[in-house]
């Protein structure tokens, strides 16, 4: 039902899974950031080379990081093929009406392929490596200086690990009704978009009346075992910072100080 | 002069707009260290009562005293960390990712430091024979796994009083019997205060006492085996079953309730 | 309406949840109007068991046939839904698949997925209402306004209103307290005996499947180990363990009688009435 290789866990222990969840955020989000850095040959080769460094250091195979890409490779290609086509600068190759396929508009595509593929290779090391629990650990962690701007994010971030921790009965009480729906003779996929659409509401309605059920009991539950939004609670998941994790960080330092050097030097 | 764990007097509730009450006038007494079991038919308002005693409803009239403290809005937190309450549904009462993190839910809500909160989920978790299992994700777990779970969830709290609202009724009968099983070493060993609501005669019958709801009041309570004598409306453990159907047939029968090998050495008489 | 199952092997996946043969090499006969009872640990394959049934599972290898529709891996869709008439499927806490917005609209969703007129729909809603024991006052009624108990009942009328002449069930009475179990399970033989519908069982409860069932399944690991009548599985102490299946309560009580007493009552007894009868019989009491 889900294909979607981009939030999906994959268990190992690899270097990259012992780091510390918020050390492979910030990595993984300075990343994207850096990856802006790269205006020349030389940088380009450096931002794959280190994502290939990357990913295999968490030693899990190529081909789930492709399949990773593959739900996006068509927006991909698309917005290099605008490049191609319609950018103009440099040596003209071709020209047919508004198309001009031109150095720069290559140039650029490759710009842009590469550093589209490596955020989605680098960001996808990171939740490969990291287990949905400890993602929301990370968040929350990294939320907390929005507490200043009165965002509730010890709230948040509760809604958030309660709803990750019901993904599987939802996904299980999603099939149970479709099964249940099916033996009464419900056909689903098939028909106008209009009809398709009709035969949900008996999967919908029902898991979402589900849903709403499940939130009043949860809610009773919590409020019985002395939940209180508005005084201070303790945290029985506790990140721990390790060398590891400064190295790791240190070694973002060293590529933003690596591409620095090659745009001042090569121009 | 035994304590009384929890004391209600004259409670009267009714699920607004309802003209009918569905609990009216209920009193009685829980002392420490018992194990008092409430039954009754559907709508006797059973889980209602497990709902006002935990502070999640507001009684029309009259109170409820739990360890001593009078039941309101304000000192229902304090009570709370005396009391426990577990419910039906294995899923819906499960908020941790793991089973240690549900367990140290309750704890994290008193901001208790991380250490102790350690201990007591180790602890806990031991009394409830999860210990082995105390990464796993709710997902892997069975019905019965969950509900010892939510057990443990209380019991880290070192509570005085352990209320189950029919706690047991969405596991199969294995699970129920091995749940039971625990629960009558945990009052053995723990000397804790049980209150459970049910209409499992096995669990009626482990208990010390009975309390017998009908229409929202308090019909009958005392010991198991004069409460399955008397009350022939409600459903009985087999043993007595097989006693009624036999009275019925105008059979020799022993008088009263008899558990099973008491039964049987009656019959070999 | 014969059930037939052939050498059946199935996995089973939902998203990325793989679990390999789930079935191995199922081989079922389920003769028409028997009531049968499939037992066994969890895991062993008995809800796998009733979808491939109805397609919902559908056999790897191997096929299966309810009357003449046959089931394989490559039978169609159009074939699926002809089958899901013939075979009624009550969930595990079917309450939780309501969705209309009445009562009768929810009831009338079968039918009228099978092909029913909207007449004939509305007079299987109240004929179904009144088969589970509601009133019809209820029809006009939202689901969701419902006791759960009600909500249960709604949800089997739905099921019989398909008409179907086999009804699988899983876990019917999960949930519910001994009256309410007895009240359902009662209806379930009656439509067995004066319907002629043939029943097959899920079940944990040997209470319920010694006291309901003729039949009986039991299966371990994907495989069926045993079929046969529910008397002789009861009968036979030594399968009960192996298969770790609970022995009902009669059974247990005449085993110890027997034991301590040395007396042997003279048929296997499966509920308090027979052992009750038994007890007379031998003068005891």
């Amino acid at each position: 039902m889900n294909k979607l290789i981009l939030g999906r866990y994959f268990p190992g222990d690899s270097p990259i899974h012992k780091l510390d969840p918020r050390a492979k955020m910030i990595a993984g989000i300075a990343f994207i950031f850096i990856s802006f850095m790269a205006k020349n040959g030389q940088g380009l080769i450096l931002l794959w080379l280190f994502t290939f460094f990357v990913m295999s250091l968490t030693k899990i195979g190529f081909r789930v990081f492709f399949r990773g890409v593959r739900p996006l490779i068509w927006l991909i290609l698309f917005t290099v093929f605008l490049q191609i086509l319609f950018t103009a600068g440099g040596i003209i190759y071709f020209t047919w009406g508004p198309i001009k396929i031109s150095e720069f508009g290559l140039i650029n595509a490759l710009f842009i392929f590469s550093r589209f593929v490596t955020i989605i290779f680098v960001t996808t090391a990171v939740t490969l490596t990291t287990k949905p629990m400890e993602l929301t650990d990370g968040l929350n962690f990294l939320m907390r200086p929005l507490r200043f701007l009165h965002v509730p994010v010890d709230e948040l971030s509760i809604m958030l690990s309660i709803s990750l921790r019901f993904i599987p009965n939802l996904l299980d009480e999603t099939q149970r009704i479709m099964d249940a729906q099916k033996a009464r003779g419900a056909v689903f996929g098939e028909g106008s978009l209009f009809r398709q659409m009709k035969a949900l509401v008996p999967i919908f309605l029902p898991l979402f009346s589900g849903s709403l059920n499940r939130g009043e009991e949860l809610a009773n539950v919590m409020d019985v075992r002395g939940y209180r939004s508005e005084l201070p609670r303790s945290s029985f998941r506790q990140l721990t910072w390790k060398i590891k994790d400064t190295v790791c960080m240190f070694v973002i330092l060293l590529l933003i100080a690596a591409f620095a050097v090659l745009n001042l030097v090569i121009d | 002069m035994n304590e009384q764990i929890i004391q209600v007097k004259d409670l009267t509730f009714k699920y607004e707009p309802a003209k009918n009450n569905t609990l009216s006038s209920v009193s009685f007494a829980v002392n420490k260290g018992e194990w008092l079991s409430v039954i009754g038919n559907n709508g006797a308002g059973k889980s209602t009562l497990a709902l006002l005693l935990i502070g999640l409803l507001k009684p029309q009239s009259g109170s409820v005293f739990v360890c001593g403290m009078p039941l309101n809005e304000e000192t229902k937190w304090t009570i709370r960390r005396h009391a426990g309450i577990v419910f039906q549904n294995p899923d819906n009462q499960f908020i941790g990712a793991t089973v240690q993190d549900d367990v140290a839910f309750g704890m994290e809500n008193l901001n208790m430091p991380v250490e102790d909160m350690r201990q007591r989920v180790t602890e806990a978790l031991e009394l409830v024979g999860m210990l082995e299992h105390r990464e796993a994700d709710p997902s892997r777990l069975s019905g019965g796994q969950k509900q010892r779970v939510a057990i443990a969830g209380v019991l880290a709290l070192h509570p005085d009083l352990l209320i189950l609202d029919e706690a047991f009724v969405m596991l199969d009968p294995r699970s129920r019997r091995e749940l039971l099983a625990t629960l009558k070493q945990l009052r053995a060993e723990q000397g804790l205060t049980i209150l459970s609501i049910t209409h499992d005669m096995n669990e009626a019958a482990a208990s010390d006492r009975i309390l017998v709801l009908k229409n929202g009041s308090v019909a009958n309570s005392g010991l198991p085996a004069d409460i399955f004598s008397e009350e022939m409306d409600v459903e009985a453990p087999f043993s007595e079953r097989l006693r009624r159907l036999l009275l019925s047939k105008e059979r020799r029968t022993p008088e009263s309730y008899l558990t099973e090998s008491e039964w049987i050495q009656w019959l070999c008489k | 309406m014969q059930i037939r199952l052939n050498q059946v092997s199935a996995d089973y996946q939902l998203g990325p949840v793989h679990s390999p043969r789930v079935l191995q090499d199922v081989s079922l006969q389920i003769a028409p109007g028997t009531f049968t009872a499939v037992v066994g640990p969890t895991g062993a394959g008995k809800s796998s068991l009733l979808k491939v049934l109805n397609g919902l599972l559908l056999p790897k290898s191997g096929w299966a046939e309810v009357g003449n529709i046959k089931i394989d891996s490559k039978t169609s869709k159009k074939a699926l839904k002809a089958v899901r008439k013939h075979i009624g499927m009550v969930f595990q806490f079917p309450e939780s698949q309501l969705f209309a917005e009445t009562v009768e609209q929810d009831i009338s969703f079968g039918p009228l997925n099978f092909g029913a007129s909207p007449e004939a729909a509305h007079d299987l809603a109240i004929k179904m209402i009144r088969q589970v024991g509601l009133d019809e006052s209820i029809l006009q009624q939202s689901p969701f306004s419902l006791s759960g108990g009600q909500k249960r009942r709604v949800a089997i009328a739905g099921v019989l209103a398909q008409e179907p002449e086999v009804i699988a069930l899983d876990e019917p009475t999960a949930g519910l307290d001994p009256s309410g179990k007895a009240e359902l399970m009662s209806l379930f033989k009656q439509w067995n005996k004066c319907k002629r519908l043939t029943v097959i069982l899920v079940t944990h409860d040997m209470e319920t499947a010694a006291r309901y069932a003729d039949d009986a399944v039991v299966m371990d690991q994907g495989k069926v180990v045993y079929h046969g009548s529910v008397r002789s599985l009861f009968a036979d102490s030594e399968k009960l363990n192996r298969w770790q299946l609970d022995v009902p309560e009669a059974r247990r009580f005449q085993l110890a009688f027997e034991t301590y007493s040395g007396i042997r009552l003279p048929n296997v007894c499966l509920t308090e009435e027979e052992l009750a009868e038994a007890l007379i019989g031998v003068g005891r009491v």
